[in-house]
C-alpha cells in the first residue's frame, strides 16, 4: 500500500535534485529546469495533503501554483534568449557582474 | 524699570548693529551710545537712591543651569561696590563712544567698532554686578573676546593682529588659574558646609561660608592660599600684573577710544574689582596678601621704569596704566581694599581723559612719537589743558582727584611698612617725571610741521572736558566713604606729613623732567646713555618680551614640533597605518567570497537556511 509518506519522501526527493540542479547546472535551461522539477515537488506536497485530509484547497494551490509556474517559464525563457543575444552565451558562470 | 536692561540695553544695541544697521553709520553709533546711555541712567537712578534713601534693590538672578546640587544663576548684584563700578564703566564708556564718532570718522569699519565697544561694555558690566564666580568667569571671557576683537580691530596691519592675539594668549594663561580658582573654591565651599549639596559660587553666600569654615577649621588655611593664588592669576592677566603685563603695551595697536576703554573701564579694572569683590578670601591668608602686595609694588615699579624710555605717547600712558594697576593691587594687598577701589575710580576718569587727549593728539597729527611732537599748546589749547590736568591727576598734584587717592594709598603702606611706602613713593616720582616728559614734550617748545594741525571737533573735546572736570573733582565725592560704608574702613588722613612728602616727591619728578625734556628738547631719548646698562636694560622692557619670545620660539615650538613627529610617526604612521592596512588585507580576503555568481551565493543562502532549520530543531526538541 502506498501510504502518504511515500509521496513525501518522493516529493522530498524531487525538490532535492531539483535544488541541486538549479545550484550545480552552468546551463541556463538547465537551471530552469532544475527550478521546474522544484515546483513540481511542491505541487504534489500540496496534493497529497490535499488528499490526507479531504480538503480541496490543496488542489486549487496547485493549480494555481501550476499556472503561475507556467508564466514564470515563459519570463525566465525570454530572460534566457535576451542574455544570449546580449552575452553570446547561457553559460550561468559567465554572468557574474554582481562582482562589479 | 527692569534692572536687566542694565546688561540688555547695551547687548541688544550690539545684536541690532551687527545684524540690522551695519549700514547706516550714523544710526549704528546712536545705538551704541543710546544702549550705553540706558545703562548708565538706570546705575545712576540707583546711584541717587542709594545717596538719598540708602536703599538698595535686593539683587535679582535668573536661573541659568538648575540640577540637583547644582545652581548657576546670571542676575544683578547691587551693593555700593558694584554701583560706583557701574557708574564708572557706563559713565566714562558712554563719553568714550560719543569721541570715537569723532575718532573714527573716516573708518570704514565704523559700525562694526560701535558694535564691539557696546559688546565691551556689557562684558564688564555684566563682571561688576555678577552675583557668584562662575557669571564672573562668563562675562570675563567675554571681555577677553571683546578685547581681542578690538585691539586687533585694524586686522590688515600685521601688527594689530598679533597685538590682539598677544593679549587674547596672555589673558588665557591667567584665566585658567581663575578656573582653577572657582573650581576649588566651588569645591571647599561643601566642605564648609559638611555636605556636597552647599557647593556654591555666590559671592553673598562664600562671603558668609568661608570666613566661617577658616574659623572653624573646617577648610585649611593652605586652601585658601591656593584658591588666592588662582585668582590672582586671571587678575593678574586682565589687570596686566607682572609677569603677564606684556599684552598691555602691545594692545596700544587698537584704536585710541579702545586703548582707553581697555584702561580706565572695562578691561584692565576687571582685576581689581575681582579683588575687592573677593576680598573676603584674600583677607583669609595673610601670605597670600604678603604675595599680592608685592606683585603689585614689583608691577608698580617695573611698569614706571617702563615708561622711562618709551617713545610712543599711547604706549608710555600703557605703561604708567600698568604701574597705577601695580599700586591698586599692592593696596589690596596691604588689606586696603577702599584704597585701591577709590585709586581705581579716579583712575578710571583721569586715564581716560589722558587716552580721549592722546587721541586727539593723534587724529590731529597722525603721529604718536613723542620726539617728532611738540608745540601743540598753541594749536589745541582745549586738549592741552585737559591732557595737563590729567598728567597732574596722574602724577598725584593738589588738587586733583588722583593725589587724594594716591594718598590713600601712600598712607596704608605707612601704616603697613615703610618699605612699601619707599616702594610706592618711588612709583610716584617715576610718575611725575615720565608724565612731565610726556606733557613737556608733545604740547611745549617748537611745533614741528604737523601740516594744518587743529583743535579737535566738539564730540571729541566735550567728552575730554567732562572726564577733565571729574579728574579735578572726583577727590570731593567722599568715595571712600560711599565705598567705605561698605566695608568699615574709613580713613581720612589728608594734608599729613605723607601728602607733603609725596608733593615734594611729585614736584621733583615733574623739574627733573623739565629741565630734561623741557627747557631744551632732544632729538633723541638722553637717558639711554646717561642710565649707562640700566638704560639699556629698560629700553629693552627688561627682556621679558626677549624671554617669553625664547620660551616660545625655542622651548614650546620645538617641543610641539616634538610631538608632532612622535605623533607622525607612532601614531599616524604606526597605529594608524596598522589599522589600515589591517582593515585592507581583510578586505581582500572577504572580497575573494564575492565571486558574481548567483548560484553560490544561494548555496550559501541554502546551507544556512538549513543550518538555521537544524539548530531550531534542536532547540525545539523537535528530534
Amino acid at each position: 500500500m502506498i501510504s502518504e509518506s511515500h509521496y513525501l519522501v518522493l516529493a522530498f526527493l524531487l525538490f532535492a535534485i531539483g535544488l541541486f540542479g538549479a545550484l550545480t547546472r552552468r546551463n541556463l535551461i538547465l537551471i530552469l529546469l532544475s527550478i521546474e522539477i522544484m515546483f513540481n515537488a511542491i505541487h504534489l506536497i500540496f496534493v497529497t495533503f490535499s488528499r490526507t485530509w479531504n480538503n480541496l484547497d490543496g488542489q486549487v494551490a496547485a493549480l494555481f501554483s501550476m499556472a503561475v509556474a507556467a508564466a514564470e517559464v515563459a519570463v525566465g525563457l525570454a530572460i534566457a534568449i535576451l542574455l544570449f543575444r546580449s552575452r553570446k552565451t547561457i553559460d550561468a558562470s559567465q554572468f557574474n557582474s554582481l562582482k562589479d | 524699570m527692569n534692572y536687566y536692561f542694565i546688561l540688555l540695553a547695551p547687548f541688544l544695541a550690539f545684536v541690532t548693529i551687527a545684524l540690522f544697521t551695519r549700514r547706516f553709520r550714523s544710526l549704528s553709533a546712536l545705538m551704541a551710545i543710546g544702549g550705553l546711555g540706558i545703562s548708565f541712567a538706570l546705575i545712576l537712578k540707583l546711584f541717587l537712591s542709594l545717596l538719598t534713601t540708602g536703599a538698595l534693590p535686593e539683587p535679582v538672578e535668573f536661573s541659568w543651569l538648575d540640577l540637583p546640587g547644582i545652581h548657576f544663576g546670571i542676575g544683578l548684584l547691587f551693593d555700593r561696590l558694584s554701583i560706583l563700578m557701574g557708574l564708572l564703566v557706563s559713565g566714562v564708556g558712554t563719553l568714550i563712544f560719543i569721541f570715537s564718532t569723532g575718532y573714527m570718522e573716516d573708518d570704514p569699519g565704523y559700525s562694526r567698532f560701535f558694535a564691539y565697544l557696546s559688546l565691551f561694555a556689557v562684558a564688564m558690566l555684566g563682571i561688576v554686578f555678577s552675583t557668584n564666580l562662575i557669571q564672573t568667569f562668563l562675562f570675563w571671557e567675554l571681555v577677553g573676546l571683546a578685547s581681542y576683537l578690538l585691539i586687533g580691530f585694524w586686522f590688515e596691519k600685521n601688527q594689530a593682529a598679533d597685538a590682539a592675539k598677544k593679549a587674547f594668549m596672555t589673558n588665557r594663561v591667567g584665566d585658567f588659574g581663575l578656573m582653577l580658582g572657582i573650581l576649588l573654591i566651588w569645591f571647599v565651599s561643601g566642605q564648609a558646609l559638611g555636605s556636597a549639596e552647599g557647593r556654591t559660587v555666590e559671592f553673598a553666600q562664600l562671603a558668609r561660608i568661608l570666613p566661617e569654615g577658616f574659623a572653624s577649621g573646617t577648610i585649611s588655611g593652605s586652601v585658601f592660599f591656593i584658591a588666592g593664588l588662582l585668582i590672582f592669576c586671571g587678575v593678574a592677566g586682565k589687570s596686566a600684573q607682572f609677569p603677564l603685563h606684556v599684552w598691555l603695551p602691545d594692545a596700544m595697536e587698537g584704536p585710541t577710544p579702545v586703548s582707553a576703554l581697555i584702561h580706565a573701564a572695562t578691561m584692565v579694572a576687571a582685576g581689581v574689582y575681582l579683588m575687592a569683590r573677593i576680598f573676603f578670601l584674600f583677607i583669609l591668608s595673610g601670605e597670600l596678601l604678603q604675595v599680592v602686595a608685592a606683585m603689585g609694588l614689583l608691577t608698580a615699579l617695573l611698569g614706571a621704569s617702563l615708561a622711562l624710555m618709551e617713545s610712543d605717547i599711547k604706549r608710555v600712558l600703557a605703561y604708567s596704566t600698568m604701574s597705577q594697576l601695580g599700586l591698586m593691587v599692592m593696596a589690596m594687598g596691604l588689606a586696603y581694599p577702599v584704597a585701591g577701589m577709590y585709586h581705581l575710580l579716579t583712575h578710571g576718569f583721569f586715564k581716560a581723559l589722558l587716552f580721549l587727549g592722546a587721541g586727539c593728539v593723534i587724529h590731529a597729527t597722525h603721529r604718536q612719537n613723542i620726539f617728532e611732537l611738540g608745540g601743540l599748546f598753541k594749536r589745541m589749547p582745549v586738549t592741552s589743558m585737559a591732557f595737563l590736568m590729567g598728567m597732574f591727576a596722574l602724577a598725584g598734584l593738589f588738587p586733583f582727584s588722583g593725589f587724594f587717592s594716591k594718598e590713600e594709598i601712600l598712607q596704608a603702606a605707612l601704616e603697613t611698612s615703610r618699605f612699601w611706602f619707599v616702594g610706592a613713593e618711588a612709583t610716584t616720582f617715576l610718575t611725575a617725571f615720565y608724565m612731565g616728559k610726556l606733557v613737556w614734550m608733545v604740547f611745549l617748545g617748537h611745533e614741528k610741521n604737523h601740516g594744518e594741525t587743529h583743535e579737535a571737533p566738539l564730540v571729541m573735546t566735550l567728552p575730554v572736558m567732562v572726564l577733565s572736570f571729574f579728574s579735578l573733582a572726583a577727590g570731593y565725592f567722599q568715595i571712600p566713604e560711599l565705598l567705605g560704608q561698605a566695608s568699615g574702613e574709613t580713613r581720612t588722613a589728608h594734608f599729613g606729613p605723607v601728602a607733603f612728602i609725596s608733593t615734594a616727591v611729585v614736584l621733583v619728578g615733574l623739574f627733573a623732567s623739565f629741565f630734561l625734556y623741557g627747557l631744551k628738547k632732544p632729538a633723541y631719548e638722553p637717558l639711554e646713555k646717561r642710565l649707562g646698562p640700566l638704560g639699556r636694560l629698560f629700553a629693552r622692557k627688561f627682556f621679558i618680551d626677549d624671554l617669553y619670545n625664547f620660551y616660545v620660539a625655542k622651548i614650546q615650538q620645538p617641543f610641539a614640533e616634538l610631538c608632532d613627529r612622535a605623533n607622525e610617526l607612532f601614531v599616524i604612521k604606526g597605529l594608524g597605518h596598522l589599522a589600515g592596512r589591517g582593515l585592507y588585507q581583510l578586505g581582500s580576503l572577504m572580497k575573494k567570497s564575492l565571486t558574481g555568481n548567483v548560484q553560490t551565493y544561494i548555496s550559501v543562502v541554502v546551507v544556512q537556511i538549513l543550518i538555521i532549520l537544524a539548530v531550531a530543531a534542536i532547540f525545539l526538541q523537535l528530534v
